[in-house]
């Protein structure tokens, strides 16, 4: 593989080829150009591509993959570019190929509940598409207006209201898929496909195993009725341990979201404002769905385990209107935070959902420790904290301290026996903190299995494992191989 | 058939197992001869470890010699796969126990031997269970069930093996012990490794510890039984799926079944239950009805009663023969069908018409919200020739509507001749290099999954 930028006579003789396959209209390779593709929605470490190639169609990702595997190049699939993690950023000037052209709806198939996309496809658009006959696509990311479907699959991302429905993984029926050769293959079909869980592999994968082309996804019909329930809390431990009862007295809400003072502090300076009384410490937004005869029911107990743990005010969105008000407040909390900080990063650490109250003391205790704030505003439900660290990048050690600080988060979260992340991947930006949570042999054990699909590490290289874990294996390839004299 | 090689061609290599893991869990039959009409497993070593260190040490004895393992829980599954003949098998019955319950999680860890039976009455104690529908449950272990891919009608609601384990403990081949996800309900650190050793038949790794989301059991049950037409459930099945309505089972049964559950006749019948507060299982059971009527289907039973409901699940759940318990016993075949969710009545069609023109008896059982469908053929010993070409029937149909046949239960005789995991597909070659990774001597299950793995 070739692990260092392309000289310019390489370079010049990969975009003519490449531009063969798409077209010159379908490549990009100037500076000024690629500058826009330095980095995803992790914005931390940044790199240009030696060129960003737009393929319309699944026959033009093979080919562009064939070549660059045939000339050694490595390259980097990318959607929306709005990945938390930097999965999507060229960290040595390699090829980015862009999906964003490939964004159609193939098909809908209502009567066996599934759509056809293609991996360009805007996740929300799919549930617009089918609204109008009752249907939805439920895996719901906070990104969900711009972010691709082929990018979550890349992801395995969650959203929202994944804690009763699950995240990408439990929706994804079939891929056509690229392989890092170039050769296309498909997966999945029916449930349980005789053989390995490829599907299930290939899911959350990051890119490192095959482009996605096309994706057959599970479509729900919308429950009969949602209904959602805002409480206020005086006490943050009030607030986590009301959102831990809800789901041990045995009730599934569709969502179950919770923020602290600052992110609060921080929705409420930003674009959807909903009036949060200015001295409040928590906020829980609890959703249920489902048949309409039984919801009240539920909401009853939600509402009075709520007042169990001394909630200053607890209701009902009275209609439609009050609900999106409440949930738009939510879902731009992280756009938000730069109303009230220069720069955030946010984390993504989950823990069991019976920690929360003692791991939310300890992110105090690191923002104490670091000087930096953090707003927590995340999926209690799940166990699924965001952390969101506020740093200003134009003082100097603030922007390594953030990040140390996020280290620090994500080590608690793996004490606590939890994972460092839950729907934003590893990419560039959590590679390290693997260690936390898995040995030298299971890191290892992991790239066995990359290297099935990427023996070279062609596609998106160095991403998700720790640099020496591959150390390790050399030693003992090295141990195990007789030396060769010279 | 005799064994390749009996346990007295083995005594040196004994006695270094022996030592390794205590003589106590190290037992030998020599020369059992093979029947062509056996269902269950047997090899010339058989090891019963306690520990997970023992699995490590008994791995990496089997590697030196290039022995093969198979592992087994409680044997249900035995019939299951490609006929092969280990050298050693694995009894995971006691590396058994609850290793951490936590119930406001929502999550339990497991060691693998644990039973079905003993899991859920930990769970019910805390007024929770696993809704996967695992037959045979005081002798079903929760690894084999994860390792089988083992469904039931709920899965309707609830999703399958795949949607409940969170985190694992595997160990490889090579004696390499790893943990797999995160005991957590969300992750996507890594690979999702879990799901490569869920249904890969023990091929991968030996599992000895699972952890696995756990779901309140519902307030309420209830459940309508409609006896039908093809037609009118075919009309009734698009009804459903395009209603808002939320059924935990919605299956197309065909066949007589061994408890009374109230499906008498020889028609279709459709069972639809509900599990929800009873507000909404009562809204639910008249909707379900109503549906019915308007597809014309006159004859309908209700019943809200759990304990009622409980049975029906029960029984659809123990559809799956278990291969301890049939010999003796006429010959029986039980096939795994997948297919698009609105194929489900074609695939009734076919296998009930290919197996009437060859006099075999059938019972079947179709997720109508998922295309999960189970057939189960039963007849005389003497028909066997016949047998082969109703497998290849049924699964030249499946491939024809581009679903598979898997045959999940077959006596050694059946499974010696039939494809028992349908043809083989274009993505065999990745998933033989997924094998030689993990396992580059064919140590574990050696030749019993697709493809000859």
């Amino acid at each position: 593989m070739i692990d260092a930028p392309l000289d310019e006579k390489r370079k010049q003789q990969m975009i003519d080829a490449l531009s063969r396959v798409v077209g010159k209209k379908s490549i990009l390779y100037r500076y000024e150009d690629v500058m826009a593709y330095e980095c995803d929605g992790y914005t931390i470490h940044k790199g240009l591509p030696a060129a960003v190639v737009f393929p319309s169609n699944t026959e033009e990702v093979a080919a562009i993959v064939s070549y660059l595997h045939q000339q050694q190049i490595p390259f980097i699939p990318r959607g929306a570019g709005t990945g938390l993690s930097g999965g999507a950023t060229a960290l040595n000037g390699e090829v980015i190929i862009s999906l964003v052209r490939m964004n159609k709806l193939l098909h809908v198939d209502y009567d066996n509940r599934r759509a056809v996309v293609q991996p360009g496809y805007i996740n929300l658009k799919l549930s617009n598409s089918i609204a109008s006959k009752g249907y939805y696509y439920a895996p719901d990311p906070s990104s969900q207006a711009t972010c691709t479907i082929g990018g979550n699959v890349g992801e395995n991302a969650g959203g929202a209201h994944c804690l009763k429905y699950g995240v990408t993984t439990n929706h994804v029926l079939g891929l056509e898929v690229v392989l890092p050769n170039g050769q296309i293959r498909r997966f999945g079909g029916t449930l349980d496909t005789p053989g390995y869980d490829v599907l299930g592999l290939l899911t959350g994968s990051e890119g490192t195993l095959a482009i996605v082309t096309e994706i057959t996804v599970r479509i729900l019909k919308k429950p009969q009725e949602v209904s959602t329930v805002l409480a206020l809390f005086d006490k943050v431990t009030d607030a986590s341990q009301a959102a831990s009862d809800i789901i041990a007295c045995g009730i599934i809400p569709a969502a179950l979201e919770m923020m602290d003072a600052m992110a609060i502090h921080g929705v409420e300076s930003g674009n959807y404002p909903v009036g949060y009384p200015k001295d409040l410490a928590a906020v829980l937004i609890i959703e249920v769905d489902g048949i309409a005869a039984g919801l009240q029911e539920q909401i009853e107990e939600i509402m009075q385990v709520c007042k169990n743990h001394h909630v200053r005010e607890v209701r009902k969105a009275k209609d439609a209107a009050e609900r999106a008000r409440w949930w738009a407040n939510r879902k731009t909390a992280f756009g938000a935070m730069g109303t009230i900080s220069p720069d955030y990063l946010v984390q993504d650490g989950v823990i069991p959902r019976s920690k929360l109250p003692e791991v939310l003391e300890r992110i105090g205790q690191i923002s104490k420790q670091y000087g930096l704030r953090i707003a927590n505003v995340f999926h209690a439900g799940d166990g699924n904290l965001h952390p969101l660290i506020l740093f200003d990048s134009r003082v100097e050690g603030e922007t390594e301290r953030a990040v140390e600080a996020g280290s620090a988060v994500l080590k608690a979260c793996a004490d606590a026996g939890g994972s460092i992340t839950g729907e934003h991947g590893v990419g560039v930006e959590k590679m390290e903190d693997m260690r936390f949570i898995f040995n030298d042999i299971e890191i290892e054990a992991q790239m066995q299995l990359r290297d099935v699909f990427n023996p070279n590490s062609l596609c998106n290289p160095h991403k998700m494992f720790p640099k020496p874990a591959r150390c390790v294996e050399m030693k003992r390839l090295s141990r195990e191989v007789p030396a060769v004299n010279i | 058939m005799q064994y390749i090689r009996g346990a007295l061609d083995l005594e040196a290599e004994l006695m270094e197992l022996r030592q390794a893991i205590g003589a106590e869990k190290v037992s030998t039959i020599d020369q059992r001869p093979w029947r062509e009409d056996s269902y269950t497993l047997h090899a010339p070593i058989r090891v019963t470890p306690t520990h997970e260190d023992d699995i490590v040490r008994l791995m990496l004895w089997a590697s030196k010699h290039r022995l093969t393992i198979t592992p087994q829980g409680g044997g249900t599954k035995d019939a299951m796969g490609e006929p092969h003949t280990p050298d050693v098998l694995l009894s995971m019955q006691h590396i058994s126990g609850i290793v951490d319950y936590s119930p406001r999680d929502l999550t339990i860890t497991v060691k693998a031997g644990t039973s079905i039976e003993q899991l859920q009455a930990c769970l019910a104690e805390h007024g929770q269970y696993i809704p996967l529908d695992m037959p045979h449950a005081a002798s079903s272990t929760i690894g084999g069930v994860f390792s089988a891919n083992i469904s039931g009608p709920r899965r309707a609601m609830y999703g399958s093996a795949r949607d409940y384990l969170m985190a694992a403990r595997v160990i490889y081949p090579d004696g390499r012990l790893l943990r797999v996800g995160a005991k957590v309900v969300k992750n996507v650190a890594g690979y999702d490794m879990n799901k490569l050793f869920i249904g890969a038949m023990g091929t991968l790794g030996v599992l000895t510890e699972l952890t696995i989301r756990t779901r309140p059991i519902s307030i309420s049950s209830g459940m309508v039984l409609a006896t039908a037409s093809i037609d009118q459930l075919k009309q009734l099945q698009k009804l459903l799926i395009d209603s808002q309505l939320e059924p935990s089972i919605c299956e197309w049964l065909y066949g007589s079944f061994e408890q009374p559950i109230g499906i008498t006749s020889q028609q279709p019948t459709v069972a639809i239950g509900f599990d929800d507060v009873s507000s909404a299982v009562q809204y639910q059971l008249e909707e379900a009805q109503r549906l019915c009527r308007a597809c014309g289907i006159a004859e309908q039973r209700t019943s809200s009663d759990k304990t009622q409901v409980q049975t029906l699940y029960t029984v659809l759940g123990q559809l799956l023969p278990n291969a301890q318990q049939l010999e003796g016993r006429s010959l029986i075949v039980e096939m795994k069908l997948l297919s698009s969710i609105m194929d489900v009545s074609k695939v009734f069609e076919a296998v009930q018409s290919l197996a009437a023109a060859r006099e075999i008896a059938l019972q079947f059982a179709g997720g109508l919200y998922t295309g999960v469908s189970r057939v189960i053929f039963e007849a005389s010993w003497e028909q066997q020739t016949e047998w082969i070409e109703l497998i290849s029937d049924v699964q030249r149909y499946m491939d024809s509507i581009q679903g598979y046949g898997i045959v999940e239960c077959a006596p050694l005789s059946i499974r010696q001749k039939a494809a028992v995991w349908g043809q083989s597909g274009q993505n065999d070659e990745l998933m033989k290099d997924i094998k030689r990774t993990i396992d580059p001597h064919h140590l574990l299950n050696a030749g019993r999954f697709i493809g000859g793995m």
